[in-house]
């Protein structure tokens, strides 16, 4: 478990995170929605311990992860712009060389085979790859070092329909393995699978709860998106279909469960 | 009115856009999906003269692209990409809406008067003396745009703005494509974004493979889940919203 406890942080003078408490357990989806602005990207950056809060404090309760800030592996907005290396693989072991890590090239084979990548792409140019791909060779990056933590920033923006299902079944696939942290404007296709959803606006946490008891209206009035089946069941109420349950349900599956019977 | 013939954009050596015709009205608003790698970004790029054309030929009004000067083909043509933060080169917010006008060497009475314009119309008085790195991801978008239009361009590219955006800040966008609501190009992942255009255009492997105006894609006979149009989707591996399974099952 990772906590964070009465955390403010100061950009400046402004402060942009505001005595935030809250806690990542492993093996947890836990979704941050907010709008733009509203901290989400410096509360990751608290979290990874790229940043100090100037109140408060980040830690792992003693004696359960030790280190914690370099278990955590962070795909940040637009990771392919921090490319450097001449080739994939280079670009992909990087990290993993630094951080002294062995058996890399066998790592990388199940990486490679677990991701869906062409091995041939391992010696082109991170440059030459299309959008998509080159977000996947961001990802491997990160899992090659096995985070204890995984916490992605808008992973799904700029993707097509094809590259946002391949990631989407692959963070599923991952859940059981890490703790997942998820920033997104576009959850729509994660949040069968989320469990815990935090609301932070102006750098203050609004709620942070199992994914059943979310308020939804509560989070469209902040100016962000819903899920569509949350949409969708609100236009269907007002028109007068009949759902079985009070609540909306907020997954596809759910919905079509409650119109159903 | 913009014509491309026999169109060929490379990216590193490596063709992504081949033998390319195509034809943009003045006025009218295209919206441009298909999948990651298709040659949307690259198309845009070539259009607004920043990619070499190698071979083949762009014209916009009657005179090829190679044949502009900067200034000449910045008010023909601008483009807004999908990270604001590429685009930014100045540390308040002013003078980055001025910069492309100063960039073109204009008049700095000029400069003052579309900067202090398109800061009323896009309603920026409140963040004019911020850094623009320091500005939240809409109004980071915002000021790229209000600065690309602060040029006047008589075409507008928007490549993939509103990806990262959250519900309100999109909405915002929305409503100023509603009121400029002429020679936009749209690029998306959103099908949503699709009732912006006149005509949407589906690019893959660089080239059209799906082309149609949006009136006649309106109604359910082309919205349902099997039709031509989703299969066409489907099959170029594009974004369908998951809510349309819902309305099938509804039927």
């Amino acid at each position: 478990m990772i906590m964070l406890k009465n955390v403010s942080y100061k950009y400046d003078e402004t402060e942009v995170i505001k005595s935030c408490s809250l806690s990542f357990s492993p093996n947890e989806v836990h979704l941050l929605v907010g709008p733009n602005g509203a901290g989400k990207t410096t509360l990751i950056m608290l979290l990874k311990g790229l940043i100090k809060p100037s109140r408060g404090r980040v830690f792992s309760p003693r004696g359960q992860i030790s280190a914690w800030w370099q278990k955590m592996g962070v795909l940040f907005q637009f990771p392919e712009d921090l490319f450097f290396n001449d080739n994939v693989y280079e670009e992909i072991v990087y990290g993993a060389k630094r951080f002294g890590v062995k058996d890399i090239d066998r790592r990388l084979d199940n990486i490679v085979d677990f991701l869906g990548l062409d091995p041939e792409i391992l010696q082109a140019s991170p440059f030459d790859l299309s959008y998509g791909e080159k977000r996947i060779v961001a990802f491997a990056s990160i899992l090659i070092w096995d985070p204890l933590y995984l916490i992605l920033d808008e992973p799904f923006s700029g993707l097509d329909w094809q590259f946002k299902k391949r990631l989407t079944e692959t963070i599923e696939s991952l859940k059981d393995k890490m703790g997942i942290v998820v920033i997104s404007q576009e959850f729509d296709s994660i949040i069968s699978f989320v469990d815990r959803v935090s609301l932070i606006v102006r750098g203050e946490l609004v709620f942070s709860s199992p994914v059943e008891e979310v308020d939804w209206d509560e989070v469209y009035e902040v100016g962000c998106d819903v899920p569509s089946a949350v949409r969708l069941g609100k236009k269907l109420k007002s028109n007068g279909i009949e759902l079985i349950s009070d609540k909306i349900p907020y997954t596809v599956s759910g919905l079509v469960d409650a119109l159903k019977k | 009115m913009i014509r491309t013939y026999s169109l060929i954009l490379k990216r590193s050596d490596n063709v992504v856009i081949q033998d390319f015709n195509f034809s943009w009205n003045k006025g009218e608003n295209i919206v441009l999906v298909g999948p990651n790698g298709g040659g949307k970004s690259t198309l845009a790029l070539g259009l607004s003269g920043i990619l070499p054309v190698e071979p083949g030929s762009i014209v916009i009004d009657s005179k090829d692209i190679t044949d502009y000067d900067l200034k000449s083909l910045r008010k023909k043509i601008g483009i807004v990409f999908q990270d604001p933060e590429t685009q930014f080169v100045t540390t308040d917010v002013w003078r980055e809406i001025g910069f492309g006008l100063s960039n073109i060497k204009e008049e700095s009475s000029r400069i003052k008067e579309r900067v202090e314009c398109v800061i009323e119309d896009f309603n920026l008085r409140g963040i004019l003396d911020r850094d623009p790195s320091t500005l939240s991801a809409g109004e980071k978008q915002l000021v790229a745009i209000a600065g690309i239009y602060a040029m006047q361009p008589e075409f507008l590219i928007f490549d993939e703005v509103t990806s990262y955006l959250d519900r309100k800040s999109r909405e915002r966008i929305y409503e100023l494509w509603d009121s400029i609501a002429s020679s936009l190009m749209i690029i998306t992942q959103n099908f949503q974004e699709i009732g912006f255009g006149d005509k949407v255009i589906l690019l893959d492997d660089g080239k059209i493979s799906f082309e149609a105006q949006t009136e006649d894609l309106e109604g359910s006979a082309h919205f349902s889940y099997d039709s031509d149009f989703f299969n066409l989707l489907k099959k170029n591996q594009n974004q369908i919203p998951e809510y349309n399974k819902i309305v099938e099952i509804l039927k």
